[in-house]
């Protein structure tokens, strides 16, 4: 049987007029996953995004990649970098499958039977962004919504330190507060609440402003929380009026939506790992002790790639939404402390992982497969890729994982899909047992 | 019984190794026997103990480990029961999952010690690493039972979830530590970090040394808590900690929390 | 793919009146046939028993809700790590864990592990089709297939609203084609919609759902008449509203009298029997349901149920699970999805010391015990809401082994269990040839699929080999030979191959015309695009539609069997 990659778009390669337009295509330029975008596509390249916002113009571009495969700083064919990555990946004592973002959800689980057949450690951008929102979901569930419900139902929304504006562009005309919704009207008929919490602040146009000085944000929300809870709570001090000032906006909704920023990028100066996980952990109790009186969901935003994908994936297949080990040859979780590894295969791309992750792999070999690898000056082996849902079709998770076809607009290099299978043939042919090939940096090769 | 099992490496540990050391499987093991058990994890390979341990002795629960290495992370996970005794330093997970028996560490130990533990002890001669007898990742339960003592200091977030059981740090424990407690004990005998107790459910904290207590908690009286003299009593004798008499005698304020929960929970702080 | 000769075994082949019968069955092409030639390979299965592989009519394995469920529980994959199994086929090998949901690969491999060969989700948001394609994808062995869920769909409300039914069953139709799904699946019609708009009481048959037009009556009538007149092979299948509640038998009668003489399944059955005592608390109100079951041949069911030890209860019936986090304080999930349906998860542990519990196991049996026909009552877990399937065996037992299930019984808190006919001492014990009924062949008929459940000429060769046992519950969790579609996935008891499954789903043909009111819909209302909402071709042909006999399904002579 085929995967289900092959089920959902335009045939790869196919034909097209030269100037031809492509209906509801999907954006991957941030968790949005706005599936309305109308591709202008003249000469074999993109002119224009339509409907798209900045960041998704940026993110389509003008849909030309590299299409080079190196080893160290030498062209080769893409057959020879493929045994290159997987002598690299063979004798390792500790790989590591990197999944970076831009590619299917179909590669994702290409690359999640990969890292189990070679017993690595299989990590996502996830781990180092959107972690704590996650794990704290786990720990004690979570009241959420998909953006459908958000958009149709939600008369009050409370924007958790964050303006969409910048990150999430279209957020608010697309989802919530803007448009016309089966049970609510538009943003005239909502009540937007914006709690700026020290430089974070909600959405300029907002009907209520509060602000939460940055080291009482998990303050405000527990004691958010204890009214919600209990209405009868004494009301002592500007922490607690303050939090009473938001319950008494919240409580009188229809559907409550408090929307949040799940990327640690937003979350401020002062989060370590416990701060965010006790921020998530709160905002998750406040929006489901909403639900005694009212109905709440919590909206946690997204960046873009098909970083949900990632997390779906993972889970279905190993039980874990991301920081998994096979070392022992089953999936354990370790979120918290990931192996150091020795050999890096980074699949996606890699100008996207956050620098604080590439730093932790130190010395270990790298290997990219994926859009721009090329340029990614650290790479041993770097095999060019398209970028799921411009170059190859296939499925992406919006950041409410709501699953959306991508289509292909334009032709482009290698689908990373099928690098993987490639590898994974190579890998399970024990063909990888040989001497793995004797490699620089391309940085000590121009030294 | 009574016959102490030795376990020595043969060779300089220089990779992190997961070691697998359960004193409840050697009551019945000769010495080749138990070098025989698969219980090394090493670069995608599960290889037997006798590869990279001498055993000495064998017929016993009682498990000597020498010449511990921080490489070496998992030590002592999962016991059941018997006694398992650690000269030298130790990785993470150590002690992970305890159901009983009792562990001792005669040095300082990594991140997750204690993790998720059931039941026993364990005891740490050194400073212990973050996440001390906190939850499985995404568990809604942390530590189930038993007792850790850390003679030295702990990292952040130890306790996350604690569910039942105590966890005693003579030192400093740093932030976050009790993060959404649900019940059990956490004493710190030194200065207990930022935002400790944080969405604590029914939990105690008993803050010795110094605690900030957040701001969501609310004060309900000072005075001399039985339970408290009672807990730090037994320590000095069970344990030797250096726990005077001014210490049981003192007085604490009792603080309330967490806001959101039922309030059930409590920081006692040491008046000084 | 070489033929087989499994040689010498007793087969119970119920839907060909098969009752034990010493005879070879035969293997060619993924076929069962008359007769293999010499080249055959022949497992010797003399002194064991042969069924055809099992066929679970509702679970819950492969969805966007399964999936939250599986992310929500890491402390129960911690302690079942499932290395990949020793395969000896093309496949790769994967690894996985385990708990009460299991992940994906490690899904299908215990499934085949238990014999059982074919099965459902019972529960999938029509948005999130794609995602149970890609996790039946990477579910191998078993054919499996999903139900969508429709009975809270903003859009189906609106055409009941405007009296317009005959619309109704061609958006039905849309939807079955547009998601690749199976059947139709109600649950809480109407109810789903009323907690998404904040209602916290009871929903009953008449409670208006927003208008007094669109009433779960009316959802019931409209959908289960559509499933009907399309000739989907399988009927509506149907959560009654109340799901849990002490006194909801009443309900679940209520809607089987409104549907009185329609082919309709109602699903999980022991969730929906209860009584309520004075007071308002809860008894078994089993007997009063099963005696209507068992009057009614229109009406079909399973089970779903309780088994004592771990289970993640999740289900589109969201408001239940609010009421389920707020009694036991677990962890709790909710998402509301799309003006579609809704998804609620909570863990949840059935204990035999509990009274509830209790009850709940009891009423469960009594239903399998007091029910008179195996081809409509049939065996359901509901997994992993009543236990997971993993118990299928050990549930087995207790309908097999009168002397097992009394000492249980004794075991269990009896506060609740007055009235409960089990207490009664229901001597019925189930024999081979039902158990082959209620696992396999009568879930294969109600679900119309003419190539499962039977072991005759044409048929599909799915065939389980069980070494007897006097403790079924090892008879059945251990099967020595378990072959799909002609491959022998199971031998001597190990796992050896994981072919992929087939998908098994219905393209019924609809009026085009019923795109033109959608498509404004969803550039109003809908967060996806029309264009994107379909997901296409699937690799496997639908299964055919119209072929079903309308009316009841019924004993062993009837033709849907099929394939003789």
């Amino acid at each position: 049987m085929s995967p289900a990659g092959d089920r959902s778009g335009a045939p790869a390669g196919a034909r097209q007029p030269q100037d031809h337009v492509i209906e509801s295509v999907t954006c991957l330029g941030c968790g949005c996953s706005c599936d309305d975008i109308r591709v202008q596509v003249r000469d074999g390249r993109i002119a224009r995004a339509g409907n798209a916002c900045a960041l998704g113009e940026a993110w389509f571009g003008d849909g030309r990649v590299p299409a080079r495969t190196r080893v160290v700083d030498r062209d080769v064919s893409i057959g020879d970098a493929i045994d290159a990555v997987a002598a690299v990946l063979a004798h390792a004592k500790a790989p590591l499958i990197y999944l970076a973002p831009d590619v299917s959800c179909e590669t994702q689980r290409e690359a999640v039977a990969l890292a189990d057949i070679l017993h690595a450690s299989l990590d996502t951008v996830t781990t180092s962004t959107a972690l704590a929102s996650i794990v704290a979901a786990q720990e004690r569930g979570r009241a959420g919504a998909t953006l459908g419900e958000v958009r149709n139902r939600a008369d009050v929304l409370l924007f958790w330190g964050v303006d969409p504006h910048a990150r999430y562009p279209r957020y608010l005309s697309r989802y919530a507060p803007e448009p016309q919704g089966v049970h609510v009207g538009g943003r005239g008929a909502r009540t937007v609440i914006a709690v700026d919490i020290g430089e974070r602040p909600g959405p300029a146009d907002a009907d209520v402003r509060v602000d939460v000085p940055a080291d009482e944000e998990v303050d405000t929300l527990l004691a958010l929380e204890a009214i919600v809870r209990n209405p009868a709570t004494p009301i002592a001090g500007a922490l607690w009026t303050r939090a009473r000032d938001i319950a008494e906006r919240l409580t009188p909704a229809k559907y409550a939506v408090i929307v949040a920023d799940a990327e640690a990028g937003d979350t401020g100066a002062h989060s370590t790992r416990g701060s965010q996980l006790a921020r998530a952990s709160a905002l998750i109790a406040v929006a489901q002790s909403l639900n005694d009186q009212t109905r709440c969901g919590l909206s946690t935003l997204r960046a873009g790639g098909n970083r949900a994908g990632a997390d779906s994936v993972l889970t279905s297949q190993t039980g874990y939404p991301a920081a998994v080990s096979f070392i022992h040859g089953f999936p354990t979780y370790r979120p918290f402390d990931a192996p150091t590894p020795d050999a890096v295969l980074v699949i996606g791309a890699a100008n996207l992982i956050p620098d604080a992750v590439t730093q932790a792999w130190g010395e270990a070999a790298r290997l990219v497969v994926g859009p721009r690898a090329s340029e990614h000056g650290a790479a041993h082996v770097a095999i060019d890729t398209g970028i799921a849902g411009i170059h190859h079709a296939g499925t992406a998770l919006r950041m409410d994982d709501v699953p959306l076809r991508l289509r292909q607009v334009i032709d482009g290099p290698a689908n990373p899909l099928d690098m993987l299978r490639r590898l994974m043939r190579v890998t399970k042919s024990g063909a990888a047992e040989g001497p793995p090939l004797p490699m620089r940096t391309a940085q000590e090769s121009t030294r | 019984m009574s016959d102490w099992i030795t376990l020595t490496p043969r060779l300089a540990l220089d990779g992190p190794i997961a070691l697998s050391v359960h004193p409840e499987r050697y009551a019945e093991l000769a010495e080749h026997d138990i070098a025989a058990l698969p219980a090394i994890g090493r670069d995608r390979e599960q290889l037997p103990l006798g590869e990279m341990f001498t055993v000495k002795g064998g017929r016993s629960t009682r498990v000597r480990l020498e010449g511990a290495t921080p490489h070496l992370h998992s030590v002592g996970a999962g016991m059941l029961w018997g006694e398992l005794v650690v000269d030298g330093d130790l990785g993470s997970y150590a002690g992970a999952g305890i159901r009983g028996g009792t562990m001792h560490v005669r040095g300082t130990v990594g991140d997750a010690a204690g993790l998720a533990m059931m039941g026993g002890a364990l005891r740490i001669d050194g400073d212990a690493g973050d996440r001390l007898g906190a939850n499985i990742p995404g568990a809604a339960k942390g530590m189930s039972g038993g007792e850790i003592i850390v003679r030295g200091s702990a990292g952040a977030d130890a306790g996350a979830r604690l569910r039942r059981g105590l966890i005693v740090v003579s030192g400093d424990l740093l932030r976050d530590g009790g993060r959404s407690m649900i019940a059990g004990s956490i004493v710190v005998l030194g200065r207990c970090g930022e935002n400790a107790g944080r969405g604590n459910k029914r939990g105690s904290i008993v803050a010795c040394g110094g605690i900030t207590v957040p701001a969501t908690y609310r004060y309900a009286t000072t005075y001399q808590p039985p339970h408290v003299r009672v807990t730090l009593t037994y320590l000095r004798r069970q344990y030797g900690l250096a726990i005077d008499q001014a210490l049981i005698a003192a007085s604490y304020r009792r603080y309330c929390g967490d806001a959101g929960e039922p309030g059930k929970g409590e920081i006692l702080e040491r008046v000084i | 793919m070489t033929a087989l000769r499994i040689a010498g075994g007793t087969v119970y082949d119920p839907a060909n009146g098969i009752d034990g019968e010493v005879r070879d069955i035969c293997i060619d092409n993924g076929r069962i046939v008359a007769t293999a030639g010499p080249d055959a390979k022949v497992l010797d299965a003399r002194g064991m028993v042969v069924m055809p592989g099992g066929v679970d009519i509702h679970s819950h394995v492969a969805s966007s809700s399964v999936n939250l469920a599986r992310r929500l529980l890491p402390e129960e994959h911690i302690p079942d790590p499932v290395p990949a199994p020793d395969l000896r086929d093309d496949v790769v090998p994967r690894s996985g864990t385990g708990g009460t949901v299991p992940s994906t690969f490690t899904t299908g491999y215990r499934y085949a592990g238990l014999g059982y060969t074919t099965v459902f989700d019972a529960a999938v948001a029509p948005v999130t089709a794609r995602l149970s394609h890609a996790e039946f994808d990477d579910t191998p062995i078993v054919d499996g297939g999903f139900f969508v869920l429709l009975g809270n769909d903003e859009y189906l409300l609106r055409l009941i609203d405007a009296g317009e039914r005959e619309r109704a069953r061609e958006y039905a139709a849309w939807v079955m084609t547009a998601t690749g799904g199976y059947a139709i699946k109600i649950v809480n019609p109407g109810g789903v919609e009323l907690w998404k708009r904040g209602a916290r009481e009871r929903t009953d048959l008449d409670t208006a759902i927003g208008s007094s037009r669109v009433t779960p009556r009316a959802i019931l009538e409209t959908l289960v008449d559509a499933g009907n007149t399309l000739k989907l092979p399988h009927a509506a299948h149907i959560h009654c509203n109340n799901l849990g509640a002490a006194g909801n038998v009443s309900t679940t009668l209520g809607s089987m009298r409104a549907l009185e003489g329609r082919r309709a399944h109602f699903t999980h059955l022991q969730f929906h029997a209860y009584g309520a005592t004075v007071e308002g608390g809860w008894r078994s109100g089993a007997r009063e349901l099963i005696e209507y079951v068992n009057a009614h041949p229109e009406v079909t069911g399973d089970v779903g149920q309780v088994m004592f030890g771990p289970a993640a209860t999740l289900t589109a019936d969201g408001p239940v699970e609010y009421l389920l986090a707020k009694s036991t304080g677990r962890k709790w999930l909710n998402v509301d999805i799309e003006l579609e349906t809704g998804c609620g998860i909570v863990p949840y542990t059935y204990k035999e010391k509990a009274a509830v519990s209790a009850l709940q196991w009891a009423v469960g049996l009594e239903l399998f015990l007091l029910s008179t026909d195996p081809w409509r009552i049939v065996l359901s877990t509901d997994h992993p809401n009543g236990g997971s399937f993993l118990a299928y065996p050990e549930l087995i037992r207790l309908l097999m082994d009168r002397t097992y299930r009394e000492e249980k019984l004794k075991t269990v808190n009896q506060k609740l269990l007055a009235g409960s006919a089990l207490l009664d001492g229901l001597t019925r014990e189930y024999t081979l040839s039902e158990v082959a009924i209620v696992t396999r062949a009568a879930p294969a008929r109600i679900l119309g699929l003419t190539g499962k459940g039977h072991l005759g000429v044409g048929a599909d060769a799915d065939v389980t080999v069980y070494a007897s046992d006097p403790d079924f519950s090892k008879m059945f969790a251990t099967p020595r030979y378990v072959v799909k579609a002609g491959v022998l996935v199971v031998e001597e008891g190990q796992l050896r191959r994981a072919p992929a499954g087939r998908r098994l789903h219905v393209r019924p043909e609809y009026d085009r015309q019923i795109e033109h009111g959608l498509r404004g819909y969803f550039d109003r209302y809908s967060t996806v695009s029309f264009d994107n909402y379909s997901i296409g071709p699937l690799p496997d042909a639908p299964v055919s539609v119209g072929q079903t006999v309308s009316g009841p399904p019924g004993g062993p002579a009837r033709s849907t069997a099929g394939g003789r």
